[in-house]
């Protein structure tokens, strides 16, 4: 248990190294990019902004600088705006939030009805149009997909909004509605993967020799599908959740800048295309750390579940 | 006896594995036998024999790529073959209840063993939650479990083999079934334990008049078990025959093999059988006429060219399949 | 059943005419999609003797025209050819992503090689690079080096190549682990063959079935991280165009005329399914001649 923790944390560390040392490997320089092409700047500007920013020091200070900041919850400044980091994120963070839970959820929620559906009667031609279609789910870019949703339900029937967003404190019902198109677009290619992973271990778990008890038991197959294979089937897909939940926050990043969502994705695309390091490696390693963090959890969250390896580690 | 009488009809049972392309395997072959109530019967052979799917068949508990072509299996008065659904899940765990293979496998590793034992007692009776517990702690003390309550809410793998066990022969006892069917509920343990669990498997078809059929390869357990033993070899019953007289005068050259009583003084052969030759038959590969032909030694020309049926013995005692039962008889007996 | 049938099987009967038909060859999942793939690189390949007009000849008077005999894609806002626009950016797209699986292949069996063949610490070492790389999402390690490195078209294909290679390298580790554990290779190693020769004789080709399944998936993911990229503007840019690039355009003018988008968008998706297809098959396949 504690070696899972502490490889979670060395994960985000060499996360933060890989981060910082890609973006101080570059070759722009973002003073000159900030200062734009503003005419008849001074040297002695330039070297100011430098020594404001941080920049000037080694690029190993600079590091230690960043990450005792994070740290202590100060993210710096944006090169870019006068805004500090923490402001940015802090503006939109709640946007990601909520767009990734809700998606995961809506995932959650499609997928285990579908999956049970399907191993009710494996290689049955239910169990074969679902595959198809989760197979075709799973071709969609997120993206891609946004595109065919806005076309349908913004362009064509104009029923959902095609851009924009309301915060949930400020109107519940627009909210969601500003929500359904993004998350459904995401759902659309996390739910057939979860399809996917729980169907193979919902097939795999009816094979297994308890199932044959309950049945010779005489519980009704729906019981035994749900109260005994389902259960066990769950544990091992839960560990793929922490995999959809990277796959969503990924696709998020784009969904968002489709939508014009205002979250960490799309403060992430606007920071990258302005070269504002700062904001980006933060946004970056903010992410990644939500990432890290599902996975850890979902995977102490299996260890609970599972009876087995409660015992294991009562016993370490 | 009159198979009316009997707890257990089987008739004329037969599962074949489709191979695919159209193509059965035959797995069993047109078994027949039955069981009286408080009646213990033997079904023995060596692995791959059809010992087990014979009993999965009977609960209907076969799957893909297996499946019933031909047979009837009657319960008392119940066709078990024509029941679907809920009546078959009320039959099942009710009236016929089974101890499996692998009790380790054979609870679910998630549920608490108590749970799973009252979920029997509920599904097939109107007890309440609480009552079922009740009971479940009845039933654990009574298949020799102490500390019932403390081992009824522990995970199956907290548990012993032997407990293991006993809790499935709990929960196949909890709804009081007529007929029990038990695989192999002995291996993998070690012979004290297994010296209990047959102990307390007696006991309980003695007290409850429970009709049982136990399957295993090891004779040695099935004659400190069995009144009647039925051997199955490549999917069908070669003999079947009261427990004395089986080991006494075994009429099927397969089970005098698997008794090692080749040796014995009255038989014309020179040389002893210690094993058995070869190896058992793969369902696709089964040899013409005999099933045994190849690995017998007292096989003939008419034993590649003809199957022997299952005869009722030339003496009343039982019923053997094989060409030479009634000559190798008189050779015995002089 | 009959007894004498010794076999216990069933014998065909003889073969009727459906039956022979049935007999033939069916055409697989596998052969159908691989065979599309192939057909679409041959398109996009022969480009320039399918498409009717060069995709980047502007003609305002029909900006924004539908589908016609003439531009079977209808034009965009410039009036450019949109169907040979779309099959230009496929060469784009094809050429990105190729690029991509081979820097990803060549990157990931090595490092996936010297780790299953070094072990120890230098195993411990590289896998874990691996991990770490590996958590970070990959569309947002992509925007964090293409703005460091900036975009071009051999840029895209190095860092995509390179965030395809961690999986890849795992993937090869396992199957050279896997296959250092056979006994042909004790036996050559006992015979004294060096190790470098082992690896490319006996491994590689070994390995092959596999990687050619991480290589479908590889290429699917390619082309989505070169389709977004392109579309938030940090790759290809205008006038040039992939996939990603018209897709960007086809967005903006969504509400104007919204079949723009449609082409491009089908052109990944279905190029991305029959790859998925592709893998999934040649998984199976794989999987099911190791069992």
């Amino acid at each position: 248990m504690i070696t899972r923790v502490a490889t979670s944390v060395l994960l985000l560390v060499a996360t933060s190294v890989i981060v910082f040392a890609v973006l101080r490997a570059l070759p722009g320089d973002p003073v000159i990019t900030r200062l734009g092409s503003t005419q008849g700047v001074s040297q002695e500007t330039i070297d100011r902004l430098r020594e404001q920013l941080g920049l000037d020091r080694s690029v190993l200070a600079q590091y230690g600088d960043w990450v005792g900041g994070l740290l202590r919850g100060d993210f710096g400044t944006s090169y870019f705006s006068q805004y500090s980091v923490t402001d940015l994120i802090g503006q939109r963070i709640g946007t990601t939030l909520e767009l990734t839970v809700v998606s995961v959820a809506l995932s959650v929620a499609l997928a285990v009805p579908t999956a049970v559906v399907a191993a009710l009667r494996p290689h049955g031609w239910i169990d074969r149009a679902i595959s198809a279609l989760s197979s075709l789910g799973m071709a969609f870019p997120p993206f891609v997909a946004s595109i065919f949703l806005l076309i349908v339900f913004s362009v064509q029937l104009g029923w959902l909004p095609a851009r924009g967003w309301v915060p949930l404190d400020e109107d519940v019902g627009e909210n969601l509605r500003h929500l359904v198109l993004p998350s459904a677009a995401l759902a659309a290619v996390a739910a057939p993967l979860i399809v996917r992973y729980l169907r193979a271990e919902l097939v795999e778990a009816l094979d297994q020799p308890y199932i044959r008890t309950a049945e010779g038991k005489g519980v009704p197959r729906v019981a035994v599908v749900l109260r005994h294979a389902l259960r066990n089937a769950l544990l091992p897909a839960l560990t793929s959740v922490g995999l959809i939940f990277g796959y969503t926050l990924g696709g998020a990043v784009l969904v968002e800048y489709v939508f014009g969502l205002p979250g960490l994705g799309s403060l992430a695309v606007e920071s990258a295309l302005r070269r504002d390091y700062a904001v980006l490696q933060t946004v970056v390693l903010l992410l990644c750390a939500g990432f890290i963090l599902t996975t850890l959890v979902v995977d102490l969250l299996a260890r609970t579940l599972d009876p087995r390896l409660r015992t294991v580690n009562a016993d370490a | 006896m009159s198979p009316a009488l009997a707890a257990l009809a089987v008739e004329g049972l037969t599962v074949v594995a489709d191979a695919g392309r159209g193509r059965e395997l035959p797995i069993v072959r047109d078994v027949s036998f039955t069981v009286a109530r408080g009646a213990r019967m033997g079904l023995v052979g060596e692995s791959g024999s059809g010992k087990t799917m014979t009993a999965m068949a009977v609960m209907g508990l076969l799957r893909r790529p297996l499946r019933i072509t031909a047979g009837s299996v009657r319960l008392g008065e119940t066709d078990l073959r024509a029941l679907r659904g809920r009546a078959l899940g009320r039959v099942r765990g009710g009236r016929i209840g089974m101890i499996y293979q692998d009790p380790m496998r054979s609870l679910n590793p998630l549920h608490k063993v108590g749970d799973q034992i009252s979920e029997t007692i509920r599904l097939h009776t109107s007890l309440s939650r609480r009552e079922a517990g009740a009971r479940v702690l009845e039933l654990l003390a009574d298949v020799g479990i102490a500390d019932a309550a403390a081992k009824a809410r522990a995970y199956p793998h907290e548990l012993s083999g032997g407990m293991r066990q006993r809790v499935m022969i709990a929960m196949a006892l909890s709804a009081d079934p007529e007929v029990l069917l038990c695989d192999e509920p002995t291996t993998a343990l070690d012979v004290t334990t297994q010296r209990r669990i047959v102990e307390l498997l007696v006991r309980i078809s003695r007290e409850r008049e429970v009709a049982m059929v136990m399957i295993t390869h090891d004779l040695g357990v099935a004659a400190g078990f069995c009144d009647e033993i039925a051997v199955m070899y490549a999917g069908r019953l070669v003999e079947q025959a009261p427990v004395r007289e089986l080991y006494a005068a075994p009429r099927h050259p397969y089970t005098e093999a698997l008794l090692g009583a080749a040796c014995d003084l009255t038989l014309p052969l020179e040389r002893p059988i210690p094993t058995i030759a070869g190896q058992p038959p793969l369902p696709g590969q089964l040899a013409s006429g005999c099933s045994f032909h190849p690995r017998c030694p007292y096989a003939q020309e008419v034993c590649v060219e003809q199957r022997p049926p299952l005869e009722t013995a030339a003496d009343g005692g039982g019923r053997v399949a094989c060409h030479f039962a009634l000559t190798r008889e008189e050779v015995r007996h002089g | 059943m009959p007894e004498s049938t010794t076999t216990g099987a069933v014998a065909a009967p003889r073969a009727s005419l459906a039956e022979r038909l049935r007999r033939l060859p069916r055409p697989t999942l596998l052969g159908v999609s691989a065979g599309l793939l192939l057909l679409l690189v041959l398109l996009l390949l022969a480009a320039p003797l399918v498409a009717r007009w060069d995709p980047a000849e502007q003609n305002p008077a029909i900006a924004f025209s539908g589908s016609s005999w003439d531009h079977w894609f209808g034009t965009d806002d410039l009036g450019r050819d949109l169907f040979a626009r779309v099959l230009y950016g496929g060469r784009l797209t094809l050429l990105i992503s190729g690029g991509a699986v081979l820097v990803a292949f060549v990157l990931g069996t090595t490092w996936g090689f010297l780790a299953a063949l070094r072990r120890g610490i230098v195993d411990e070492l590289l896998m874990r690079t691996a991990d770490a790389l590996m958590a970070i999402p990959q569309l947002l390690f992509a925007l964090v080096c293409i703005s460091a490195f900036g975009a071009s078209t051999l840029n895209l294909a190095l860092v995509i190549g390179v965030l395809l290679a961690p999986t890849t390298a795992r993937m090869a580790r396992s199957v050279a682990l896997q296959e250092m554990s056979r006994d042909y290779y004790a036996a050559a190693v006992a015979y004294g063959a060096r190790r470098r020769r082992l690896l490319l004789a006996e491994l590689l080709p070994n390995a092959v079935p596999l990687l050619a399944v991480q290589a479908a998936i590889n290429a699917a993911g390619a082309m989505i991280l070169e389709a977004s990229l392109s579309f938030v503007g940090l790759g290809i840019q205008p006038p040039d165009a992939s996939w990603g690039t018209l897709l960007k355009e086809g967005y903006q003018f969504l509400y104007q005329r919204w079949e723009y988008a449609i082409f491009p968008a089908l052109a990944i998706l279905l190029t991305i399914w029959m790859l998925n297809v592709v893998a999934d098959q040649l998984g199976a396949r794989s999987n099911g001649g190791r069992r």
